[in-house]
């Protein structure tokens, strides 16, 4: 564990790097970074003190020699793009190179009427109006040092927006290729805007161009207004050298519904925040996460879930299976606000660990602070039941088989959750392949 | 069928089975009875192969294989089924997906192709009808909040489905009552037959009302002290285990 002060060089090289790089953004947004910049450098990077980045801090000691991204022409197609993999990519999917949307990578893409899609500082002047109104509202009253980091070096970002009542039924994919050739940091930024009445799926795919090290930053501020529906789910299969977080804000107003489905699926240090704001009355949000934690990997989710008003309701459960010398972190908070009665929050971990040298740390935590609501949280470490094991041996099955659907089972909780399809037939296989090639 | 020659067993370090001779033929029953410690449990985790149980001597044969030679599911896959005492509740694990993948495994290890969904349901209706079983269990987890009686039928059934040469029916009289009891001991007869073979391990004579054994054989202080016929079943319920222990006492001179 390493101390704050242990964390400042790396944190005063990124200090100094603000200074090399340029701004050529609207001068508000200039503002932001250099408002950010100073409130970073108070800061430094969370250390062992920090509650919230207890397990996961170590890496920030090994990412000040990167570099800042580099912004090139990528020498890809968009239908190479699309075509390497396939869960959900199709013509509603946008394309973003390292948190940027690509005019061209975009350009044969068939997107609904009413979505508006462009570059955070490149849209037009009606579009500058809305953005300004939007972005960092939410993550500007963050307290998180890596928030900071974000807001200091984005230097622009994919600006979705769904207005009034519009309805997509086929999920839009958002794809995000991180894009470097050699070490570098990369500071990714998200705006999502769905005005009242409008149903939308997302699903956001976090993929690597390369094998080489990188280091990004990235936030997501969601807004969705009342009426509204989102689902919003995450797939991140960065490269085996990513370390990354991402910082996801929602807020939420009336007669609202989000459900969000956070999986990262490779990578070796994954930090996800998610901030959900239930701003609104009769508002329901469900986060869900599932995922096979591997050899040399370190995943790490932190949900905080803010009931501002009345008669909302939100459920959680996260699944994590780690095997080998895996790392995992749970932090669940729920903050019911005094003003927010009848509210219905429900928080579930459940970890199994299949080795003695994965290391899992689960913490929930409630702060109620209305009188007339129902909470509850529970968290679960374990190991395979070796009992169940030996019963479906003694009808025949092999150990691994039987392992595999036990495992099988205990994703399936969660995965019989998400909403889309195509997802559940991913994560399910992605179980398989990852168990699978983890036999004794 | 089975030979079991001089075997001992310890578990923990501890010696349980100090060297039991059995032997099996084609298509009996054989009873071994008890009291509580004498080892029942044990003979049969060390036949199907459990974990931690360690042969320290002897053999034993299965149809002329060498047995401790195998892993649990081998053992399982070669005809030997255990209904067990405490049947595991495996939540998600649908019994449907649970009995394939048995079905399909042992098939597999016989050189046989796997049946296809149609099959499979068809042999699962076929032996529900025979058992009178009630067919809404087939649609839930594995045991998962089956009660006492319904976790006793669900191992016949699977015994139906699996049709062992060797069946192991580990106290499967234990907490049920007399009704659940008789839907049972009907199952094993029903599946009774000159080629299958079944060890039923138990501490009451009760059962054996039911399933009549062709042989009895008393264990004690982990070895086997008295062999007879089914009547030796009656005595005991009658007499109790005491005059067996009094025996055992004044043969090893205590």
């Amino acid at each position: 564990m390493k101390q704050e002060s242990d964390l400042l060089p790396a944190a005063n090289r990124f200090v100094s790097l603000f200074d090399e790089i340029t701004d050529s953004c609207p001068e508000w947004i200039k503002n932001i970074h250099e408002n950010s910049i100073l409130r970073f450098k108070e800061k430094g990077f969370p250390g062992s003190k920090n509650e919230s980045y207890k397990f996961s801090h170590d890496e920030f000691s090994l990412i000040g020699e990167f570099d800042y991204e580099e912004t090139e022409e990528v020498p890809f197609t968009r239908s190479q793009l699309l075509s390497e993999k396939n869960i959900d990519r199709g013509a509603l999917t946008v394309i973003t190179i390292n948190g940027r949307y690509s005019e061209s990578l975009n350009s044969d893409a068939a997107f609904p009427e009413g979505m508006i899609v462009g570059n955070l500082c490149e849209t037009g002047v009606q579009e500058q109006n809305m953005i300004s109104s939007f972005l960092n509202v939410q993550a500007g009253k963050s307290e998180d040092a890596l928030v900071d980091l974000n807001n200091a070096f984005f230097r622009d970002g994919l600006f979705l927006c769904f207005p009034s009542n519009v309805v997509i039924d086929k999920p839009v994919c958002i794809l995000n290729v991180n894009y470097s050739k050699r070490p570098a940091f990369s500071a990714q930024r998200n705006l999502i805007v769905l005005g009242t009445g409008s149903k939308v799926s997302i699903l956001y795919e976090d993929v690597s161009a390369f094998s080489e090290k990188m280091f990004s930053d990235n936030v997501t501020e969601i807004f969705i207004d009342s009426y509204s529906s989102l689902n919003f789910c995450e797939i991140q299969d960065l490269n085996d050298e990513s370390r990354s977080v991402h910082s996801i804000f929602t807020n939420q107003k009336d007669n609202s519904f989000l459900q969000t489905e956070i999986n990262p699926v490779r990578g070796a240090w994954i930090r996800n925040n998610l901030k959900v704001a239930i701003d609104g009355e009769f508002s329901e949000a469900k986060l869900y996460g599932l995922s096979v934690i591997g050899e040399d990997q370190h995943f790490d989710q932190y949900t905080k879930v803010d009931h501002i008003k009345a008669n909302g309701s939100s459920d959680q459960h996260y699944k994590y299976m780690l095997e080998k010398n895996a790392r995992g972190s749970f932090y669940g908070r729920i903050h019911v606000f005094r003003d927010a009665q009848k509210t219905n929050a429900y928080q579930k971990n459940n970890n199994i660990l299949f080795t003695e040298k994965a290391v899992m740390n689960t913490r929930p935590q409630l702060i109620i602070d209305a009188d007339d609501v129902k909470c509850s949280h529970g968290a679960t470490i374990g190991q395979i039941d070796e009992e169940a094991l030996f019963y479906m041996q003694q009808r025949g099955i092999g150990k691994d088989e039987a392992k595999m659907l036990m495992m099988n089972a205990f994703a399936g909780e969660v995965i019989d959750k998400f909403k889309n399809d195509k997802i559940k037939k991913y994560m399910t296989d992605m179980v398989t392949r990852k168990l699978g090639g983890a036999k004794e | 069928m089975l030979k079991i020659k001089g075997l001992k067993v310890a578990v923990e370090g501890k010696e349980i089975l100090k060297g039991i001779n059995l032997e099996i033929g084609d298509g009996e029953v054989h009873a071994i009875m008890g009291p509580n410690g004498s080892g029942k449990s044990t003979l049969s985790n060390a036949l199907t192969g459990r974990e931690g149980y360690e042969i320290t001597d002897g053999t034993v044969s299965f149809n002329g294989e060498n047995l401790l030679d195998f892993s649990p599911e081998e053992r399982a896959r070669m005809g030997i089924f255990m209904s067990f005492q405490y049947p595991v509740e495996i939540p998600g694990v649908s019994m449907s997906n649970f009995l394939k993948a048995s079905v399909n495994a042992q098939r597999e290890y016989r050189g046989l192709s796997p049946l296809t969904g149609r099959e499979f349901f068809h042999l699962m209706k076929g032996k529900q009808k025979l058992l009178h079983l009630d067919s809404g269990l087939t649609n839930r987890s594995v045991n998962e909040g089956f009660s006492g009686g319904e976790k006793k039928k669900n191992e016949i059934f699977q015994m139906a489905i699996l049709d062992p040469s060797l069946a192991i029916m580990d106290e499967t009289d234990s907490g049920l009552d007399i009704d659940a009891l008789r839907v049972v001991a009907e199952g094993v007869n029903t599946l009774k037959s000159p080629h299958n073979s079944i060890i039923l391990i138990t501490h009451y004579q009760r059962l054996l009302e039911y399933i009549v054994p062709d042989f009895v054989h008393v264990l004690y202080q982990g070895r086997i002290v008295k062999s007879a016929g089914k009547e030796l079943a009656k005595e005991l319920e009658e007499r109790g285990y005491d005059w067996i222990k009094k025996e055992v006492a004044d043969e090893t001179g205590k």
